[in-house]
């Protein structure tokens, strides 16, 4: 008898002891005054856009959104000065000349805009992530925040706001031992759903297309070489995205090395060999320059080599040689590349370069 | 040892959180059987492989297939024992995507099928099906009538006079939506079903089609498209 009430306070004594450990760990997991209540935040719907999808595990929230924001114009997670923002300006739909903020041109393509990348399923100009909540982890990299974790870290858990940001938009305090090895990926997942609300959806061309505006009679006329076989510019820079998020052979190189290769550095495929994912055109006024090397300064120089400058690459698009054409390439006339380049300018949005994001 | 105030109250606080832990909802498991109807596509015979200059066409054209999308709907299929089911669609094929060439169909057993490549008039209006999986590219201009494309087959071929050229087929209006009639559908299992496309009837017969000598991209030409439709009613018949 006495060894089963002994056996029994031996149960309750080590179930309090118990109760009293989850106890303390939830009070370091969940300090006081500190909530946790996830507002979630519907992706913006534009006119004739489709649905965007989120994962599952990185819903949008407004408190996940906030330091999302937070976090992209901060510097606290380099070692170096730089933020996100510090290669994606918004004056330029969120992309910078990578010579102009010192990247290595001989090592990185371009830089590509920040701009509706929540429908996007392939990322980087070879499609070499799928996933925008991994993106970027790669700016923790040498090359662009030259992160030391550990430091980096200790900031985030030390500072004044953070903690109780990340805890609001995660239910996690960053502080907590345990949860510190997660902090890379809050910090990506935080990004990613900022990402998600950074919309341009409200150029001169947009408005077109919603019918609330008319175009310039050049513009128009850009308008119907676009979206013609003349102009061909449709099949792979279609509304709303003005990109098919596919990739192409454009012909910028007889045969493609090296990082010209594109595509086919992530496939392995011979047919993906000079493909790279076709950029969209919106805000392109801005973001020179262009091509994923940068090779072309001007939007001049684009629709020369569209007219007369492409190359007999090995897996170029058949849209470009057609109908017994001799040389590859759209031969417009000087009026048609005055035109064609007016109807570009239409998709400048003044209110994403503008208004808060 | 005995029982202090302080333990009940910590088996009363213990018994106060589990019971706070919401119920475990069984949910029933419903089993719907689907089939699983799969699009195959061959050229002469053997199985498509994307961008090899080496099939012939019927014109004795040496080309490539680099590109080969399309749109089925209006899905009517028979069984055996003649009943029917119909399906509205529609549904987007990509012969180089894994993940879009099977379509997903109520449990039936089919041995015979038919169905458009294309849009009926009613269902070819722009943005219409721009949420579906494949749809947003397929976007037909505005200023070309639009709607969508209901056929991108696109290529190289060997110039007679030297060197290459592109080819791009490119079918959209209601009016060339192509009824494919009498597809007879192989069946892997009870509920997995195969139907192929041979591409090489795209360019004839009935209408043979020479590259060398005939447009290489259709979209801007009614006559080109009508031969396109034409053609096309033969593609998933296997002989």
């Amino acid at each position: 008898m006495e060894g089963g009430f002994f056996m029994k306070n031996k149960v309750v004594f080590w179930g309090l002891t118990l109760l009293l450990a989850l106890m303390a760990c939830r009070s370091e997991l969940t300090p006081a005054g500190w909530t946790y209540d996830p507002q979630y935040v519907s992706p913006k719907q534009p006119p004739l856009f489709p649905a965007m999808e989120q994962p599952a595990n990185n819903r949008m929230t407004e408190a996940g959104i906030a330091l999302g924001r937070s976090l992209y114009n901060n510097p606290i997670l380099s070692e170096n000065g730089r933020s996100c923002a510090s290669c994606h300006w918004q004056n330029r739909a969120f992309t910078a000349d990578r010579v102009v903020v010192g990247l290595d041109t001989a090592r990185f393509y371009e830089i590509m805009p920040h701009q509706n990348l929540g429908w996007k399923s392939l990322y980087n100009w070879i499609g070499n992530e799928r996933l925008l909540d991994s993106v970027p982890h790669a700016d923790f990299g040498p090359d662009f925040f030259n992160t030391n974790m550990s430091a980096m870290k200790a900031r985030l858990a030390s500072h004044p706001d953070y903690p109780r940001l990340f805890f609001r938009a995660f239910g996690l305090n960053i502080a907590a031992s345990e949860v510190q090895e997660q902090l890379p990926d809050l910090i990506t997942k935080a990004l990613a759903q900022y990402l998600r609300t950074m919309v341009s959806a409200n150029s001169t061309f947009d408005q077109f297309v919603r019918k609330e505006t008319g175009l310039a009679p050049d513009a128009w006329r850009g308008y119907v070489i676009f979206f013609s076989e003349k102009g061909e510019c449709f099949h792979c820079h279609g509304y709303p995205f003005m990109s098919d998020l596919q990739f192409h052979d454009i012909g910028l190189e007889e045969n493609p090395q090296g990082r010209h290769q594109g595509r086919s550095l992530v496939s392995g495929a011979e047919y993906d060999r000079g493909k790279f994912i076709t950029p969209s055109l919106r805000n392109i006024a801005l973001t020179s320059p262009y091509m994923h090397d940068g090779r072309f300064a001007t939007l001049d120089e684009v629709i020369n080599h569209y007219s007369e400058g492409i190359q007999l690459s090995p897996n170029l698009d058949p849209l470009f040689f057609k109908n017994q054409q001799l040389y590859p390439g759209l031969r417009l006339t000087g009026q048609e590349k005055a035109d064609l380049k007016a109807f570009l300018l239409t998709f400048t949005d003044s209110t994403y370069i503008s208004q808060p994001q | 040892m005995q029982y202090q105030p302080i333990h009940w109250i910590s088996v009363g606080l213990a018994w106060v959180m589990l019971s706070c832990q919401p119920e475990p909802i069984s949910t029933p498991t419903i089993t719907t059987k689907v089939g699983v109807l799969s699009f195959e596509h061959a050229f002469e015979g053997a199985l498509l492989v994307p961008a090899q200059l080496q099939y012939e066409n019927e014109a004795g054209n040496l080309t490539s297939v680099t590109r080969l999308e399309y749109v089925i709907s209006q899905l009517k299929m028979e069984d055996a024992a003649g009943q029917q089911l119909e399906l509205v669609g529609p549904w987007y094929v990509n012969a180089f995507d894994q993940k879009a060439d099977t379509i997903q169909i109520k449990d039936f057993k089919p041995v015979r099928m038919r169905f458009l490549i294309g849009l009926d008039s009613a269902q070819n209006r722009s943005n219409r099906h721009d949420d579906l999986p494949g749809f947003i590219n397929l976007a037909w201009p505005e200023i070309m009538g639009g709607g969508y494309h209901f056929l991108k087959l696109e290529g190289r071929f060997q110039r007679i006079s030297g060197g290459e050229a592109g080819y791009a087929f490119h079918l959209g209006k209601a009016q060339f939506r192509v009824p494919v009639a009498e597809v007879v559908p192989a069946a892997f299992d009870d509920s997995h079903w195969r139907i192929r496309m041979e591409v090489s009837k795209w360019f004839g017969p009935p209408v043979l089609w020479d590259l060398q000598q005939h447009a290489t991209m259709t979209m801007h030409s009614d006559s080109a498209m009508g031969v396109l439709s034409e053609n096309g009613r033969g593609v998933f018949h296997e002989e």
